[in-house]
């Protein structure tokens, strides 16, 4: 331990004060060891992985090859872009209705595919403000019994707002992922494809297409290869 | 000393040792799964993320092999999200990349022919689910895995895989890619058919088993007619065994009774299913790794560690053995004594050099994959799995109605237990009868 010895020539004082600033040394470094201890035993020097929210629309820093929350965002944003300002929405005489059909995958990654069609169909709804309208045939059923309760005049309903049949489609808006994966043993890629597109339910024909594509790169460690 | 720093002390060094991870997925939580289940899960659990595919993988075979295909499904969606995951660099993999630690010190992933296994089971799964676009997903994986062997012939070679794949797109209602995709199984069954007996697998010396296959002339077919595809397992699956002086080189041996064939029935008759694949003959033809330059590497640097320390040993002894009885020699004593010092030093690093592969394996996995298709008349038919070795007794036999529409698709595992998996075993009756 070092010692701090006042430069005095009173012996006595200087004797008193050499033996507090040892004691006051000592708990001080007692202290500072506690510290150091502490600040070990919770981070023993590595920064631990906790869970914490961040942007959706971002890269984050656990990454795969395989569609990414980003690319849900990325996708739904520029299919809304695009379609809203095409001519088939902007100069329809009445807000035309849609089916969205369930995306194919034509990728080697199997994923929700329901997200992208969710995500994107919110955003029309959203954006849209009722230039287009969604069928909802996930709720066919649902809809079917509601409907009959009504005529059973079993619940209250308003009778001008009654129709002979559901509604039916204008158009399908269809989705298709689509993949190509390359390796190597310099890494992995992958290249997606999105396509998205507004077909006639009457005539088949394909009134508008966009698409939005992105390719990935991978190392694995040399470990795994 | 300040008495009341002990507990402190005490926590801190506590809080450094505890740094175990734990495998289970997040949301997951024991209770949440069947009692049958919990010594896998607590497994799970304990042995943290080193293990967590591995025991993601023997879940998922267990509950398909318990006809629970709702948890084979979860566990294998988080097995195959960790085989995505790149490590490139990562700190763990330079830690298994290390001389001081084995190869098993890594997360493992398992070997290609096991991740295709599990994409393979994934694909059969959501089949039965008839999303054929996910299943064919997956099988793509499953053949993107078996990339990069070292002889390109071995390279995405299941035939399998490309065999189902071709049944995604008939479904799908693409002709000209199932055309494709069958093209491709045929040659790769060619292959297999051909190589397969061929086969080199001295370690232990079984080559009876590949003598005992019968190969189908052809695969079996499949067209929009085709309603019941019976996809069979037989057999144990190949052994990671460590070969060389250090254990360095990663070997394979064949698990056995992959090919007996005879044991699953339609209406009381042997089908004639196709072997198409062998889990060994995948593992084996992958050829070397990137990885086992290096791990070769670790061992000569163990070899020599130990040669130079045995012979600085040996001869520092020598030189105080010939200057025991002579006088004022100090200099001999000092060089004698230091050898042996360097000698015993070189050995010790040595010793602390690890080399050895990693043979951690999916033990629960088949030796061979076999394909049987047809039309289910109008009426249900029986189809039974009987058990391959003579001292199992129980037989397993289901009634398939013929499907609505679409296909059947039944995953047999024809022995130990005798599963018989379709989309709605818990709702169709299973019998076990005890064989004569």
């Amino acid at each position: 331990m070092i010692r701090i010895v006042p430069h005095t020539t009173a012996e006595p004082k200087s004797l008193s004060i050499q033996i507090k600033a040892s004691s006051n040394m000592k708990s001080a470094f007692l202290i500072l060891l506690t510290f150091l201890m502490l600040f070990v035993s919770t981070g023993c020097g590595k920064k631990k992985f906790d869970i914490q929210d961040v942007d959706p629309g971002q890269a984050g820093t656990v990454r795969g090859l395989g569609p990414e929350s980003q690319d849900v965002i990325r996708v739904s944003d520029m299919m809304t872009r695009s379609l809203l300002v095409s001519p088939t929405i902007t100069q329809a005489p009445y807000p035309p209705t849609i089916v969205m059909l369930e995306m194919q995958n034509n990728s080697r990654f199997p994923f929700n595919k329901d997200i992208f069609s969710s995500r994107l169909k919110a955003q029309l709804n959203k954006d849209s403000a009722g230039k287009m309208r969604f069928v909802a045939r996930d709720l066919v059923d649902e809809i079917n019994a509601e409907r009959a309760l009504k005529r059973d005049g079993l619940v209250d309903y308003n009778p001008d707002l009654r129709t002979s049949v559901q509604a039916g489609a204008d158009y399908f808006l269809v989705g298709t992922y689509e993949g190509l994966s390359t390796r190597s043993q310099k890494g992995a890629s992958e290249y997606a494809l999105y396509t998205f597109k507004l077909v006639d339910t009457e005539t088949g024909i394909e009134l508008w297409e966009d698409f939005f594509e992105v390719k990935k790169e991978g190392k694995d460690d040399v470990i795994y290869q | 000393m300040k008495y009341w720093l002990l507990p402190l002390l005490f926590l801190a060094l506590v809080g450094c040792g505890s740094k175990k991870t734990t495998g289970m997925p997040p949301g997951w939580t024991i209770e949440a799964f069947p009692p049958e289940y919990t010594a896998r899960m607590v497994r799970l659990d304990r042995d943290g993320m080193r293990n967590k595919v591995l025991n993601l993988y023997e879940l998922a075979l267990e509950a398909l092999r318990r006809e629970d295909r709702e948890t084979a499904k979860l566990a294998l969606d988080e097995a195959l999200l960790e085989i995505e995951v790149l490590y490139g660099n990562s700190d763990q993999a330079r830690r298994a990349r290390s001389l001081w630690r084995s190869e098993d010190d890594k997360i493992y992933k398992g070997d290609p022919y096991e991740r295709s296994m599990a994409y393979f089971y994934r694909g059969v799964l959501f089949m039965q689910d008839a999303e054929w676009d996910q299943a064919r997903a997956c099988f793509r994986s499953a053949i993107i895995q078996d990339t990069l062997s070292q002889q390109e012939e071995y390279n995405a070679d299941w035939a399998t895989f490309e065999y189902l794949i071709g049944v995604c797109e008939t479904r799908l209602g693409r002709p000209g890619h199932a055309r494709e995709a069958f093209e491709r199984a045929t040659l790769h069954y060619a292959a297999f058919r051909d190589g397969y007996p061929s086969l080199d697998y001295a370690p232990r010396g079984g080559s009876s088993m590949a003598r005992r296959i019968s190969f189908g002339p052809e695969l079996p077919g499949f067209d929009e007619s085709t309603n019941l595809l019976v996809i069979s397992q037989q057999g144990n699956a190949p052994d990671k065994i460590a070969l060389g002086e250090y254990g360095e080189l990663l070997g394979f041996a064949p698990g056995g009774g992959g090919g007996t064939l005879r044991k699953v029935h339609l209406d009381g008759r042997p089908l004639g299913s196709v072997i198409t694949d062998s889990v060994f003959y995948q593992a084996k033809t992958r050829g070397g790794r990137p990885l086992d330059s290096i791990l070769k590497g670790q061992a000569r640097f163990k070899k020599v560690g130990e040669d130079v320390g045995a012979g600085s040993a040996a001869v520092g002894a020598g030189i105080l053995m010939q200057n025991n009885n002579k006088e004022d020699n100090d200099t001999a004593t000092i060089v004698g004594a230091g050898l042996i010092a360097f000698g015993a030093i070189s050995y010790g690093i040595a010793s602390l050099v690890r080399p050895e592969a990693d043979t951690r394996e999916w033990a629960t996995l088949p030796e061979s994959i076999a394909l049987w298709t047809g039309s289910l008349p109008e009426e249900s038919v029986t189809l039974e799995a009987l058990p391959l070795f003579s001292d199992q007794t129980i037989a397993k036999s289901i009634s398939l109605p013929r499907p609505q529409e679409g296909v059947e698709v039944v995953l047999v595992f024809a022995e130990p237990w005798g599963t018989i998996l379709t989309r709605e075993s818990s709702n169709l009756t299973t019998t076990e009868r005890t064989q004569p």
